[in-house]
């Protein structure tokens, strides 16, 4: 019935929004510690932090990045935006990487809250979340100088 | 210590078992991720850090080093395409056969405090099989290790070896030195660090990566950094070891190797990597039989020592990966040479004719990769070209050799090669064997787990 309603509800609205709620577009925040140094990163820097290059922030400090869980939503388009890797890509990627000998992948925290959390505690975290999902302990960083609500920010996508 | 095996994305491909999702999006059927765990429902210790903490680790775990366990095996199956009166038959092997080539088992460890410890081995079949032949007779022995096995009816069975691939302990000051002691691949060109199975293209490593024209380990040390200038990265290592010798873990001389690769990285325009890379140092190999001496009229009893063979060398090599969308190029050329000291001269591998004394050499090789990924079923056709040139040993003769092969990864962690390798020799050889072409077809299953 409720199922039914909603249909009905979805029909009478106007076909562009019907289209405009189908795909909304989200943005990925990048996020640090509210008392971190960065305010700005590049793509590419980016790419180098989620690929586990070891890089450090301008202050010396070593970035230390964590991701979403393999497969959700927001980790799918983070990869293909940031790495350019689709998850079947990531997975081949990190593969070859170990067995080069290299370090394996940034560490995946299952929930948002705790993630929140260590951002907002651990000297370099690094991670991304959607903007309306970011604590007082977190804060967004510019890239490529641009914050999310920018024009022409490039963590979007359609959902 | 407890020891987690974990496969080498668990990250990436474990089955999923947490039950909110982080964006609020429905997971998939198939949902990989991280295990929920204890640590996701406690309070943060006040002194994290990035060693100490993992979605996986419990908050009693925090000061202990999870042991990651994981590795590649694979199996080929190689078949020559030459006519039956040819004499590759009696010479290629294992040919007509299924043949598991590697298992290969890593241990990796963050130690903490910017500690990170590896270690492969491989383990083997060999020596059984292994052949050795008599120079003076032309007889060849077939190596058997078959035993019989008290753990049962003492059944025969045959006992295998294990070979150290790697094993290091590195300490990382920053991106820009990392200290890495230990037995490490030698850090030149693409393949030999690539070096797996499941991760290199091809089935046969090019004849210039396989021939060692660099020795593919080393025992020492080696210092290693890079530093990010958006858009480029620039990277270096530098190596002091033994060098190439009969024994890993003794140098019969102080001689010592160094070595170095310095590299140019960008992704700018796809992922580009321009390396070049040097290595010198000696070899040295000895016999030795005791003896008895007098010192001051007592009998002593010593070693005398026998050079068996003693040389300088000096490898230089360059390459090139361009990876941009689903395209691959990669590209190695490498030159090495050899001077013999005085008396080190060994004598010359020359099946037919007079056997000399080894002359000094110079030896070089280049291949060049292209591939394509196509979306079918990640399917790769892929074509390789190669040249060994090595002048001063009359066995071999020049080598021109293509292969074209398809590579498929239908996984993530499996991969399955099909190539056909057709050889074309620029002499007969001192061997006579470059008057047979040679031609293989090989197929392969290398899986990473």
């Amino acid at each position: 019935m409720a199922l039914c309603l909603a249909c009905l509800l979805l029909l009478s609205l106007p076909s562009a929004e019907r289209v405009a709620r189908a795909s909304e577009r989200v943005v990925l925040a990048v996020v640090v510690a509210k008392t971190s140094n960065v305010q700005d990163i590049s793509l590419s820097e980016l790419q180098r932090v989620f690929t586990n290059e070891g890089d450090s922030d301008g202050a010396g400090q070593r970035y230390v990045p964590f991701n979403h869980p393999p497969h959700t939503t927001d980790r799918v388009a983070f990869d293909k935006i940031v790495l350019g890797m689709s998850a079947d890509e990531v997975s081949q990627f990190w593969i070859d990487r170990k067995i080069r000998g290299l370090s394996g992948p940034p560490r995946s925290v299952d929930s948002l809250s705790l993630l929140l959390r260590l951002i907002g505690r651990l000297p370099g975290a690094i991670s991304y979340a959607r903007p309306a999902q970011l604590t007082a302990e977190v804060r967004a960083v510019r890239v490529n100088g641009k914050l999310p609500g920018d024009p022409d920010y490039p963590l979007a996508f359609s959902e | 210590m407890p020891a987690t095996a974990t496969p080498p994305t668990a990250a990436e491909a474990a089955p999923a078992a947490s039950p909110a999702p982080l964006d609020g999006a429905p997971l998939p059927a198939v949902t990989p991720a991280i295990p929920t765990t204890a640590a996701a429902e406690t309070e943060l210790p006040a002194e994290t850090t990035a060693d100490s903490f993992t979605s996986e680790d419990t908050a009693e775990t925090e000061a202990q080093h999870r042991l990651d366990l994981y590795g590649f095996a694979d199996m080929t199956y190689l078949r020559l395409l030459v006519p039956k009166s040819s004499v590759w038959n009696r010479f290629y092997f294992p040919t007509n056969s299924f043949a598991v080539g590697n298992f290969n088992l890593y241990m990796s460890s963050n130690l903490g405090d910017s500690w990170r410890a590896l270690g492969e081995v491989r383990f083997m079949y060999l020596p059984n099989g292994a052949t050795t032949n008599n120079t003076q007779t032309g007889d060849i022995v077939r190596t058997d290790t078959t035993v019989l096995d008290y753990a049962g009816f003492e059944e025969p069975i045959h006992w295998g070896g294990i070979r150290i691939e790697r094993i290091w302990v590195e300490h990382e000051f920053g991106s820009l030195f990392k200290v890495q002691v230990g037995q490490f691949l030698t850090p030149y060109g693409i393949w030999n660090v690539d070096h797996g199975t499941p991760a290199i293209i091809g089935i046969r490593a090019p004849v210039a990566v396989a021939d060692e024209l660099f020795p593919a380990h080393q025992t020492g040390i080696q210092l290693y950094g890079s530093k990010f200038f958006d858009p480029f990265e620039i990277g270096y290592h530098l190596t002091l070891s033994n060098g190439r010798g009969s024994v890993e873990y003794e140098d019969f001389n102080d001689d010592k190797a160094v070595g170095g690769r310095l590299y140019l990285k960008t992704e700018a325009f796809g992922s580009l990597t321009f390396g070049t890379a040097f290595y010198r140092g000696g070899y040295y190999d000895r016999s030795a039989k005791y003896v008895l001496t007098s010192k001051d009229g007592h009998p002593v009893v010593d070693q005398q020592l026998t050079t068996i063979s003693k040389y300088q060398e000096f490898s230089l090599g360059a390459d090139l990966k361009w990876q941009w969308k689903h395209l691959l190029v990669q590209g190695e050329a490498i030159v090495n040479e050899a001077n013999y000291s005085q008396g080190g001269r060994p004598r010359a591998q020359v099946a037919i004719g007079q056997q000399g004394f080894q002359a000094d050499y110079r030896r070089w090789g280049a291949y060049g990769l292209v591939g394509y990924r196509t979306p079918w079923v990640q399917t790769m056709p892929y074509a390789m070209l190669q040249y060994v040139f090595a002048p001063d040993n009359p066995l071999v003769p020049p080598v021109l050799g293509a292969q074209l092969g398809l590579n498929i990864r239908p996984t993530p962690a499996v991969v399955l090669k099909t190539e056909v390798t057709f050889t074309h020799f620029g002499g007969a050889g001192s061997g006579g064997l470059g008057l047979s072409p040679l031609r293989v077809w090989a197929s392969q299953v290398a899986w990473a787990f």
